[in-house]
């Protein structure tokens, strides 16, 4: 594991207990520049999480609190008329940020929503005809209440597929979950992290990731996957070419992480969860669940012999 | 075996005898055997000999048409008691190995052909014949061939993992009859997504803010809040006293063909049988649990 | 009734199989059986097209009340092979109409494979076989067609298939003919009518050897044990006619000749005035079918011990059956003989016996050359020499002659063919009391070195004499070698090289260009390839085959040869199971995977097999988990492999796994012995 990323994990991991699994997921995802869909219950430490990452990888960082009456200007900005100069000025909105929380994204409406993805798509805002681009790097970690919740919005499927990944932090073991209630106050420890790496360090680690190795093998693997979703009548639609891109980028980024040179089964097994589980949906299902038993289904029914 | 969702045919579960053409076939290359002994025409035993050992191979051939070949169980669609319900099953093939003229369904009289030629996949269609409500599970399915020379016939019954649920068969009943719960003046609903302009109240945190009246806004500086609402026609109760006298597949029946027919119209409905009780309301969801209540209402074991 | 209709494949198939396999039938049906054909053919069509509807009941019954009518009338009779092959023609065909049920189509195509097999009873030759291979592959795409989904619609796909089930069954079809125990005809079945041959017959008249000289067919193949005699030696004897009636040579009345020299009885008396001399020559004979009985040999043979042939009192075999199939006899014959050299005075007087009346000419221009010769010998000569002398012509195309034959010859035209050297010179030996008779036959042949045999064909047929002198016996004197001495030493074309009468009407025959010499090659190669054919596919007779596997085999019984056909077989029968069942039906695996799963199922053979969708690492991880003596072999395998195959991207360099594995393989002997 590169030196940097290790001490990046560590000082992560200090705060967000016993998630290493994924915390390394998200790391992995921004180290794509992807963005990441945190969906969990309130309280398991989204936020957390987030703010550690930015605070380590020394981002600039905004939280959005979304909700049910949060405008799209509330998240780009608005042009505000000045007396002073008698000129309107622009006041950036939150979303000028390296990393960006965009807190319980499926509270506020549709429109806001789309606000925010397109910024996302687009690594750029155009308000009142002005484009105006995005600080680099750029990140979004959106989080999600699980839909069953009251009065919210469910992103639609076709947003989905803008988030490189998707994790579930789950509950924390026991040991975890001892040393929080004996612990400290983890905000406290929050305020303790120092930057591990700069923007231009960071970078370089991009650039690096991209060198990691895939051989014919393991596309063949990648590609008889890819090929599962699309034929097994299980599924309801198969993985579409993007989806495919993520998921070897992810599998490249993973490897790149547990410092290897090349792109092995295990990498591509340990992102396909978070990768393909919100880009799929059982056949029999129709509210939009069990991805994750798909991606079961296809961890243990595709060979990586074949 | 216990039924399974899909299933890889091996030499376990392949049986292969031949058919009547095939023993008439047989009887042909005896019949040629004798005409190359009286002639002592070597040619002609040759031929004899050509057809026995085409015989023989295509018993590997028919063999091979069923052999490795994965039949996996697809969705279902309901029906009503009476109809035919459709259950979908998928065969699929790996590898480089084709499978041609197959034929499968539960009634030996009436199999559907399918191939499997460049496609690695195919999703059959095969329809069943529904007698009672419930959960039903068509048995075991047949999957057969003769192919390639009709000489020999294989086979195999599969123990599919398929269900799917038959409603009763409707039966009409009448004009519906009004429970004492059943509000014949029409209920108010607030409801988002309805868009008739009901009225203006307060503003509250929260609201969205396309409804925030705007232009009131301007003239008196109050936020209010536009109100939509819709008023629904009737809720109408279902009641599984409506027939009294009535054995219970009667009943369910009618009560079948209302819930049919209020779907056509505006109305909510809701349901009402002995120990289950479903709200009123509409849309197909709420349908496909009417009807789903109905068809598993007490339904007898076995079925 | 209407609610079967025919996969278009198979109909499509059906037809025209239908139509190739009555083709070659097609020169000996009558016209009415060839219309009938077509017609329903046509109409079966236009059912398809939707155009007609199936004929009813009763314009089938005046089908086939036709359809048989027509054959009668066609054939003269029913009994035969012809007409009933006829009739199998016409069912095939008339069914075609009637294919209301799958079971029909199944029908037509059993009686198509029955109408092939008769295709069989009239030629056997290599095309013919290839032919008929080719309609059963037909025939057997039509059966495929019937099984197909209606929506499979390319014929040639069936077609493919059909061959691959047929050429996958010709392995097993080679065993089962080579080792089924042959036996005799279980009852005698209707042959194939006596057609017209072309062939030597036993009557001679002036002209009619000359037209058989038309024909470059086949007459017999003869093998040679040893070294074959020079082509001028070889007098392929087949009849003796020694009876004239003053136009006509014909055989001796059977009834002078006594009791046959056969196999099975003891030798009669006759058999004593055979003196064989000199070296034997041994050799057999593959006969085309003649529709006679007589046979041929070399002067002069020793008896047969062949089943169904008999030695006659002039040295000449004879077939108890009428030869209609190839058959083929060994024979020993000794070039050098002396026969009847005590020559009883009835055979004299019988052999001297001319018509009283005729030739006036002939018999006055013998007694002069008699007077002019001191003995018989030099009065032989002295024909002969007049043959050679005077202005004798050997011509293809003798002229017509009249009442008195031999006077028109001798005296008048002087051209002539072999039969008028022949039947003159006999006519002259007798006129002066010397004992002559004609023999007719076949001289020479064409020696193929490739099959080591004599090729003999019709053009070859010739007729000379035998003289019998005092002491000497039979003498054999050819008087067409006096005039033209190059159609003994080199055949027929050179004889008449001249005149352009070689077979002149087969402009295309092979054999006229038996100059051109890579034509030649060819064309023995092909007669040595057809006569392999006829040896050992063709002629594989009971006796054949006993004699092949016993050499193979030694002494076996019936059972035993049952036996060893079965398990051959069967075993056979496995070898093509694997081939057909044994393609994986999973895709190609490359190399390196098939090692590493190799070492995978090693492994699983110690409990602890891999899952499907376990990568190599995991898997490693689990497996040192629970055996961590495993440990350094699991590590140094998974290494290489995943190094091989993700990092370096070189799955085809396996050997350095497979010495891995053979690591793994050792340490896991040692550990466990």
């Amino acid at each position: 594991m590169p030196a940097i990323i290790e001490e990046t994990i560590a000082q992560v991991g200090s705060v967000l207990l016993g998630k290493e699994h994924q915390i390394k997921l998200a790391l992995t995802c921004l180290l794509l520049s992807g963005h990441l869909l945190i969906e969990d219950l309130p309280g398991m430490g989204k936020t957390t999480l987030s703010h550690a990452l930015a605070k380590v990888l020394n981002l600039s960082y905004n939280r959005i609190q979304f909700t049910s009456d949060l405008l799209p200007a509330d998240i780009l900005g608005v042009s505000v008329y000045e007396k002073d100069s008698s000129d309107f000025k622009f006041h950036p909105g939150p979303i000028f940020s390296q990393l960006v929380l965009a807190d319980e994204i499926n509270r506020t409406t549709p429109k806001s929503q789309s606000a925010l993805l397109e910024a996302m798509e687009e690594r750029q805002v155009t308000i009142e005809g002005r484009t105006r681009p995005l600080p680099l790097p750029f990140f979004v970690i959106a989080t999600q209440n699980p839909n069953t919740q009251a009065g919210t919005f469910p992103l639609p499927e076709s947003q989905l597929d803008r988030f490189l990944m998707r994790i579930e932090l789950g509950y924390p073991d026991a040991v975890a979950e001892r040393i929080l209630l004996k612990g400290e106050d983890r905000r406290a420890v929050l305020e303790r992290l120092v930057p591990s790496v700069n923007v231009h360090q960071l970078q370089e680690l991009q650039v690096e990731a991209e060198q990691v190795k895939v051989s014919e093998a393991l596309l063949d693997y990648i590609q008889r996957l890819v090929l599962y979703t699309r034929q097994a009548p299980e599924f309801a639609y198969g993985l579409s070419p993007r989806g495919a891109l993520a998921l070897l980028s992810c599998s490249r980024s993973w490897a790149f992480i547990e410092n290897r040179s090349h792109v092995v089964p295990e990498d591509v097994q340990a992102v396909l969860p978070s990768v393909v589980e919100h880009r799929l949906r059982e056949a029999a299902d129709f509210s939009g669940h069990g991805g994750t038993a798909l991606a079961q289904r296809l961890l243990t029914k595709v060979d990586v012999i074949g | 075996m216990p039924p399974s969702s899909a299933i890889t045919l091996d030499q376990r579960k392949i049986f292969i005898l031949p058919t009547k053409e095939g023993i008439l076939f047989s009887f042909l290359i005896v019949f040629m055997v004798i005409a190359g002994i009286n002639y002592q025409n070597s040619l002609i035993f040759a031929l004899a000999f050509l057809l026995a050992s085409l015989f023989m191979v295509s018993i590997l051939h028919t063999y091979r048409n069923l052999s490795g070949l994965t039949i996996m169980a697809g969705g279902t669609l309901p029906a009503f008691a009476g109809e035919d319900a459709e259950f979908t099953v998928v065969l699929s093939r790996f590898g480089v190995r084709t499978y041609e003229a197959l034929l499968l369904g539960w009634n030996i009289d009436l199999l559907l052909g399918a191939d499997l030629l460049e496609d690695e996949e195919v999703k059959v269609k095969l329809f069943v014949e529904t007698r009672v409500r419930g959960l039903m599970n068509p048995g075991r399915m047949l999957i057969q061939t003769y192919y390639p020379v009709g000489l020999f016939r294989a086979w195999s019954w599969l123990d599919l993992d398929m269900k799917t649920i038959v409603y009763p068969r409707p039966v009409p009943a009448g004009a519906i009859p009004f429970s004492e719960s059943t509000s014949s003046d029409g209920e108010l609903i607030q409801r988002e997504g309805v868009d008739d302009f009901y009225g203006l109240r307060d503003y509250q945190q929260g609201d969205p803010l396309k409804h925030v009246a705007w232009k009131s806004y301007a003239r008196t500086d109050e936020l209010l809040t536009k109100q939509f609402a819709a008023f629904a026609d009737r809720r109408v109760w279902l009641e599984w006293d409506f027939f009294p006298g009535m054995d219970k597949e009667a009943r369910l029946s009618r009560l079948c063909h209302w819930v049919l027919k209020l779907d056509t119209g505006n109305d909510e409905y809701g349901l009402r049988l002995p120990g289950v009780e479903i709200a009123p309301g509409r849309g197909p969801e709420h349908r496909e649990e009417m009807l789903k209540t109905l068809a598993l209402f007490e339904v007898e074991q076995g079925s | 009734m209407t609610g079967f209709q025919i996969p278009r494949n198979s109909l499509a198939w059906m037809l025209a199989a239908q139509t190739a396999v009555i083709l070659p039938h097609i020169s000996r049906m009558p016209y009415s059986t060839i219309a009938l054909c077509f017609f329903c053919v046509l109409w079966r069509v236009m059912v398809y097209q939707g155009r007609w509807s199936y004929p009813g009941k009763w314009v089938k019954v005046l089908f086939v009340f036709f359809g048989i009518v027509g054959l009668g009338i066609g054939y003269g009779t029913f009994l035969g092979l012809d007409p009933w092959v006829g009739l199998l023609i016409m069912m095939f065909v008339l069914k075609l109409l009637e294919m209301h049920h799958k079971r029909d189509g199944y029908v037509v195509i059993l009686l198509g494979y029955f109408v092939a097999l008769t295709q069989f009873l009239y030629e056997q030759g290599i095309p013919y076989t290839l032919y008929m291979f080719v309609c059963v592959i037909m025939i057997t795409a039509a059966l495929i067609g019937l099984n197909q989904t209606r929506s499979h619609l390319r014929p040639v796909q069936t077609f493919k298939k059909a061959s691959v089930l047929l050429l996958q069954s010709v392995p097993l079809m080679i065993v089962l003919f080579v080792l089924f125990p042959r036996i005799s005809p279980l009852w005698t079945v209707p042959l194939q009518s006596s057609v017209a041959r072309t062939g030597v017959t036993d009557t001679m008249t002036p002209g009619n050897i000359a037209l058989l000289t038309q024909s470059d067919e086949l007459a017999f193949r003869a093998t040679f044990a040893d070294e074959v005699p020079p082509l001028s030696k070889l007098y392929w004897r087949g009849l003796v006619l020694s009876r004239f009636d003053g136009e006509s040579w014909t055989q001796e009345l059977p009834a002078l000749y006594g009791r046959l020299y056969r196999p099975d009885q003891p030798p009669p008396s006759w058999r004593d005035n055979m003196e064989l001399l000199g070296e034997e020559v041994k050799y057999s004979i593959l006969l085309e079918p003649t529709s006679q009985n007589w046979l041929f040999s070399l002067t002069m043979p020793e008896g047969t011990d062949k089943e169904g042939i008999g030695l006659v009192r002039d040295f000449r075999f004879y077939s108890f059956r009428e030869i209609r199939s190839k058959l083929r006899y060994e024979l020993t014959s000794h070039l050098n003989y002396r026969i009847d050299r005590d020559l009883h005075d009835f055979w004299r007087y019988r052999y001297t016996l001319l018509p009283v009346e005729g030739n006036p000419r002939s018999k006055r221009l013998a007694e002069s050359i008699w007077d002019r010769s001191p003995n018989k010998q030099e009065y032989i000569r002295n024909v002969l020499r007049r043959f050679n002398r005077e202005e004798f012509v050997y011509t293809l195309k003798p002229p017509v002659l009249g009442d008195n034959s031999i006077d028109e010859f001798l005296l008048d035209s002087k051209r002539g063919f072999c039969e008028h050297y022949a039947g003159s010179f006999v006519f002259l030996m007798r006129t002066v009391g010397i004992p002559a008779r004609v023999v007719v036959g076949y001289q020479g042949g064409e020696y193929n070195r490739i099959g080591n045999y004599v090729e003999v064909r019709q053009f070859d047929a010739h007729a000379w004499t035998e003289v019998w002198q005092e002491g000497q016996g039979w003498v054999r004197v050819d008087p067409t070698s006096a005039v033209a001495p190059e159609r003994i030493e080199s055949g027929l074309e050179f004889a008449v090289e001249g005149e352009d009468t070689f077979l002149s009407n087969l402009p295309l025959s092979w054999m006229k260009y038996r100059q051109t010499l890579w034509l030649t090659e060819i064309r023995l190669q092909l007669s040595a390839l057809s006569h392999y054919w006829d040896s050992w596919v063709v002629g594989y007779t009971p006796s054949v085959q006993m004699s092949l596997l016993a050499r193979y085999f030694g002494d076996l019984d019936r059972k035993w040869l049952g036996m060893v056909m079965m398990s051959s077989f069967f075993s056979l029968l496995g070898v093509v199971a694997i081939f057909i069942l044994g393609k994986r039906s999973h895709t190609l695996l490359r190399p390196i995977d098939r090692e590493y799963l190799k070492f995978c199922q090693l492994l699983a053979k110690q409990g602890l097999p891999r899952s499907v969708g376990e990568g190599p690492l995991h898997y490693a991880a689990r497996v040192v988990q629970t055996r961590p003596d495993l440990a350094p072999a699991m590590k140094q395998v998974t290494d290489t492999y995943v190094r091989l195959n993700y990092a370096e991207d070189q799955p085809e360099k396996t050997e350095s796994l497979r010495k891995a594995i053979r690591v793994y393989r050792f340490r896991n002997l040692v550990t466990e012995t």
